[in-house]
Order: C-alpha cells, then structure tokens, then sequence
C-alpha cells in the first residue's frame, strides 16, 4: 500500500475496530455489518485483531464455573441456620 | 424441581426448598465473587453475604429470572464494596493503565484447544486481576456469565452507553496482553 494512501486507510481501520466488540455481541446494523466484513477480507491487520479480540471473547465465555472450596457448601448452610434462628426469636 | 416452584415454597417457610434454590445458584455466585475479588477467602465471604441477602429479601421476588439477577447485582455490589474497602486499608494491588502492555514471554503458534491449559487460564485470569474493579465486573458479567448488555449495565449503575465502552477497553486490553498466545498460523 503506497504511503499516501496510509492516512487514510488508518482512519478507516479506526473506525471498522471501534465496531469490532458490537459486531462480536451481534449489535451492528446489517449494513455496517457488511461493510465491516468487506474490510476484514481486504484488510490483513484488521483480521489478526479481529481474530484475537474474537479468541479472546470465546475463551472467556468457555471458562466454566469454579467449584466451591472445601467445605464452603457446610459453612454456607449454616451460616444460613443461623440467620433463619435468629429471624425466628 | 422448578425455580418458581421452590421459590413459592421457601417464601412460604420451607427451608429445603430455600436450600435448593442456594444449590442452583451458589457455584456461579462464587465463581463471579471469586474473579471480581481474586481471593478464595474474601469470595466465600461474599457468597455467604449474597444468600444472607437473599434470604431477607425473599417475599420480594415474583419469578424465577429477576432471582438470578438479583443474586449477580448482590454478589457484585458485595465484591465490589470489599475492594474499595481493601484499597482504603492501603492493599491495593496496582492496576495497570489500560495501554500498559507487560512483555510476555515469546511462545510458539498455539491452537485453541491447547489455550484452554490451566496455565492460559491462570494467565487470562492475571490479566483479568489488572483491570479497573467495574471494568473487570463488565468482562465477568457479560463476557464470562453471559449477560446481556442491558442487564450488566443496570447491575453496575452504569449507562448502556458507558457499559459499551468498557466492555469495548477491556476487550480491547486483554487482546492485547493476551495475543502473543492468541496468534495462528
Ligand atoms: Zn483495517
């Protein structure tokens, strides 16, 4: 890409990044979306973001709930017990 | 059994069925106390706040999905409380400003499946550790617990707008420290 032109292809990936999470939620209007999508295809740079900021997303959503620790489940209970008995006098 | 079902139940006075809704829901309050706080102790602290809350607060409930909303914005208010406190106390653990990026150690190409190690984790979760207190409750709420945008920003007091644009930075911050690992072939 010849050097002129760079200015404002950066001022384009600015924009097409700040819709990048939006696009992820499925929150961008069907014809920003395309465009969006247009860019990705032509734009090497914006890809490897996209690719990361989209990786990054799905590996947080596949974390998994973490188990409680030992004996919390007890203790919750009867923390619990002891909130109720008071509640009762 | 039903959630709307035991919570009619437990309001009525029956405590098995108050302890099975605590059953349903006690893992993921934990799991949103103990990313909000980092600290398994602190995290438990809080898990029994949110269903003490709970418990005095039961007639209020109608149905089924403002309970596990309600339980996300107790068990948020309740981490988010013991943080501002714990700074007050001088333990604050820096937070890193947004556009700092810490050197990573230079690793190989990484398919997805192998970044799911606990060692990724452990790093997703150091890098989740150096985020603002709300911005870091925006990425558990939304991007871990799966809530929608609406939800988030009413459980955090923030508008939706400025919910975005939290999510948007954070997103944003974590790519950035974490990509090293995150690129493909
Ligand atoms: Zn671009």
């Amino acid at each position: 890409m010849s050097k002129i032109m760079n200015k404002n292809i950066d001022h384009h990936c600015k924009r097409m990044t700040s819709a990048f999470s939006d696009y992820l939620d499925n929150r961008l209007k069907k014809q920003l979306c395309q465009r969006l999508e247009v860019h990705l295809a032509e734009c090497p740079d914006c890809k490897m973001y996209f690719d990361t900021l989209k990786m990054t997303v799905t590996l947080y959503r596949s974390l998994e709930q973490e188990p409680l620790p030992e004996g919390a489940e007890k203790r919750l209970f009867a923390t619990i017990k002891l909130a109720r008995s008071k509640n009762r006098t | 059994m039903n959630e709307d079902v035991l919570l009619q139940q437990a309001q009525a006075g029956n405590y098995r069925s108050f302890n099975q809704l605590v059953k349903i829901h006690q893992s993921r309050v934990y799991s949103v106390a103990l990313r909000l706080l980092g600290t398994v102790s602190e995290a438990e602290d809080v898990l029994q706040e949110t269903f003490i809350a709970l418990y005095k607060n039961l007639h209020h409930f109608r149905g089924g999905s403002k309970l596990s909303t309600y339980l996300f914005r107790m068990a948020t208010n309740f981490s988010l409380m013991k943080l501002r406190r714990s700074k007050r106390r001088g333990h604050d653990s820096t937070h890193l400003s947004l556009s700092a990026v810490e050197e990573l150690p230079d690793t190989a190409v990484t398919p997805l499946e192998s970044l799911l190690n606990s060692e990724f984790r452990a790093l997703l979760d150091q890098h989740l550790q150096k985020l603002p207190d709300k911005d870091r409750a925006v990425i558990v709420l939304r991007d871990i617990e799966g809530l929608d945008g609406a939800q988030v920003a009413k459980i955090l007091g923030l508008s939706l707008p400025a919910m975005k644009s939290k999510l948007h930075r954070s997103r944003e911050f974590l790519r950035k420290n974490l990509s090293v690992y995150l690129k493909e072939n």
